[in-house]
């Protein structure tokens, strides 16, 4: 790995000191999303005497409990600055910035974060390599996820939604991100056939990070894991060069890390008990995707499915957790239609299906949505969602006689969010 | 009434019929003929190099002239598609934009000056005294 990493940093120091003095194109460019959000939230229990910790945190005592909330807020959603330097016309430099709901470092509030800085060198529009922190080939949305001025919609379909983040794991589903990746375009007759192959880090949660309690000699922000465990994926796909029509299959390996698991378990499943640390665990994505448009319609969809390797978890009290089948499902399918050059229209469906061990997640929704481009640079937006969940996952169960015995918990969660706001480009 | 429609429906049409382009290039690109596919790659940005290895600079009109609409209909594409196109491969980086010019002869200006260069001008806009330049299509509906 210290090789390839020595590799990656040598190439980028060598092209910038060697092209620097021919460079003649540098572009500075970004994109912004501001928003007003109303949620009308409704969550549900199905069992009585329950320890429900995690994000609520608070006992809950009485039959069929239930919570009713509405929350109306402004949020500058997200602003990307990006920066591209071509030198000559064969290498480029690409730099995304990006901050995250109402980022204020002062106030604790959202987030700032290098999203992509990488080096691109273009042998031929057969084969370019491309080295850095890269947002990797994977099924449609994944390399243009952060681009909001070219997305329709406010709210992304729900892996790719940053608000959801803090709920959802996208590294379930789709890798975030790659540091190596040779890809290409291959004309033949009216088609490209785009190809990818990458490799990076295999979990955001693997880094090590400011606060890690030991960071066991390595740096803050790096991933202490061996190549055994890194991040390998490609995508293969099809698209006319007028571009109406993509398809395309993806496929990764890389490993989940198991203490990413046990945080939710500890959180949500067990608080009160603790566990023994559990494995990661190896997983494989595969993917598929389908775009084409004909006639002011348009239609994107994609599909995602995750494996995991058995994953066995032990209470230090109760074996109460295991399973050979661990899996996660992911497609969205949404349905545009561009009532002139200025209007347009969506809806669209997505849903979420996760198997772990005993805990099972069915999350969905249904948007519809419209827009106003008031001139190439400005977007007036608007978007429906109606968005549930149901959970079951196990509990453990105090009765009377103070015995403790595992119980199965259902969660049910209906959210309705009415989202306007605008997307502009700079 | 009816008459004056049909002569103005025949004088519209053939004028469209007439409409014709030439699209021309640098004299350093080494092609003397370029199809509408090599356009429609080049236009779309998903090419940036000649058969000959050398660079593309893509130039297009900034408004909506005729010649607009006529080059992008001979190369089959609308230019709302053009455009969302070329918009998703400045955000991620993998191309740079096309340079722009208000009127043919800043067209025929800038092919002339640049390297690589290629452009598309009414045919009524050809000027053969300007140097460095030669057609390499002739496009019409």
């Amino acid at each position: 790995m210290k090789k390839i990493s020595t590799f990656i940093i040598a190439f980028i120091i060598f092209t910038e000191f060697s092209y620097s003095e021919f460079s003649d194109d540098l572009y500075i460019y970004g994109a912004a999303q501001t928003i007003f959000l109303n949620e009308n939230f409704q969550q549900s229990f199905s069992q009585n005497q329950l320890q429900q910790g995690g994000i609520i945190g608070q006992r809950i005592d009485s039959q069929d409990t239930s919570f009713n909330k509405n929350r109306n807020s402004f949020m500058t959603q997200q602003v990307n600055l990006f920066v591209n330097k071509f030198y000559e016309d064969k290498l480029n430099f690409f730099f995304d910035m990006q901050f995250n709901q109402n980022y204020n470092s002062s106030e604790d509030l959202g987030s700032f974060s290098i999203q992509e800085a990488w080096v691109n060198y273009k042998l031929s529009n057969q084969f370019q390599i491309k080295a850095g922190q890269l947002f990797p080939a994977f099924n449609n949305l994944n390399e243009v996820k952060n681009r909001l001025n070219l997305l329709n919609y406010l709210f992304r379909p729900i892996v790719y939604e940053k608000i959801l983040s803090d709920v959802i794991s996208s590294e379930d589903f789709i890798p975030e991100t790659a540091f190596l990746q040779l890809h290409g375009q291959i004309p033949i007759s009216n088609f490209f056939i785009d190809w990818a192959a990458y490799m990076g880090n295999s979990e955001g949660s693997f880094l090590i990070s400011n606060t890690s309690p030991s960071s066991d000699g390595y740096l803050s922000g790096s991933d202490p894991n061996d190549l055994e465990k890194k991040l390998y994926g490609a995508r293969i796909g099809l698209r006319t060069k007028k571009e109406n029509f993509k398809i395309g299959v993806s496929g990764t390996r890389d490993y989940n890390d198991g203490n990413s698991y046990l945080k939710i378990l500890k959180l949500d499943l067990v608080n009160d008990y603790p566990v023994l640390p559990i494995e990661d665990q190896l997983r494989y994505r595969i993917g598929a995707d389908l775009s084409a448009n004909y006639k002011g319609f348009s239609i994107e969809s994609e599909y995602s499915f995750s494996h995991m390797e058995d994953i066995i978890f032990k209470n230090s009290e109760f074996n109460i957790y295991s399973s050979d089948e661990c899996w996660n499902r992911f497609y969205y399918v949404n349905l545009s239609y561009d009532i002139n050059d200025d209007i347009f229209t969506y809806i669209g469906y997505s849903e979420i299906l996760i198997g772990i061990l005993n805990f099972n997640s069915d999350s969905d929704y249904v948007t519809l949505g419209a827009g106003y481009r008031i001139n190439p640079w400005l977007t007036l937006k608007a978007q429906f969602i109606a968005y549930q969940q149901q959970v079951d996952y196990p509990i453990l169960w105090e009765n009377p006689q103070g015995e403790r015995r595992p119980r199965l918990q259902t969660m049910k969660l209906k959210n309705s969010i009415t989202i306007v706001g605008f997307s502009a480009q700079f | 009434m009816k008459k004056i429609i049909i002569i103005l429906f025949t004088i519209l049409v053939s004028s469209l019929a007439n409409s014709q382009v030439y699209v021309v290039v640098n004299t350093s690109v080494e092609s003397d003929s370029v199809d509408c596919e090599k356009l429609l790659e080049i236009y779309t940005l998903n090419t940036n190099n000649w058969d000959d290895g050398g660079r593309i600079t893509v130039i297009d009109h900034k408004g909506d002239e005729n010649s607009k609409s006529v080059f992008y209909e001979c190369i089959k594409i609308n230019q709302k598609a053009v455009k969302k196109i070329r918009l998703k491969k400045l955000f991620t980086g993998s191309a740079k934009p096309p340079k722009s010019a208000t009127s043919d002869l800043e067209i025929l200006d800038l092919v002339s000056k640049t390297p690589g260069a290629v452009g598309y001008i009414d045919k009524n806009s050809l000027d053969t005294s300007i140097k460095n330049i030669k057609v390499v299509a002739v496009l019409d509906i």
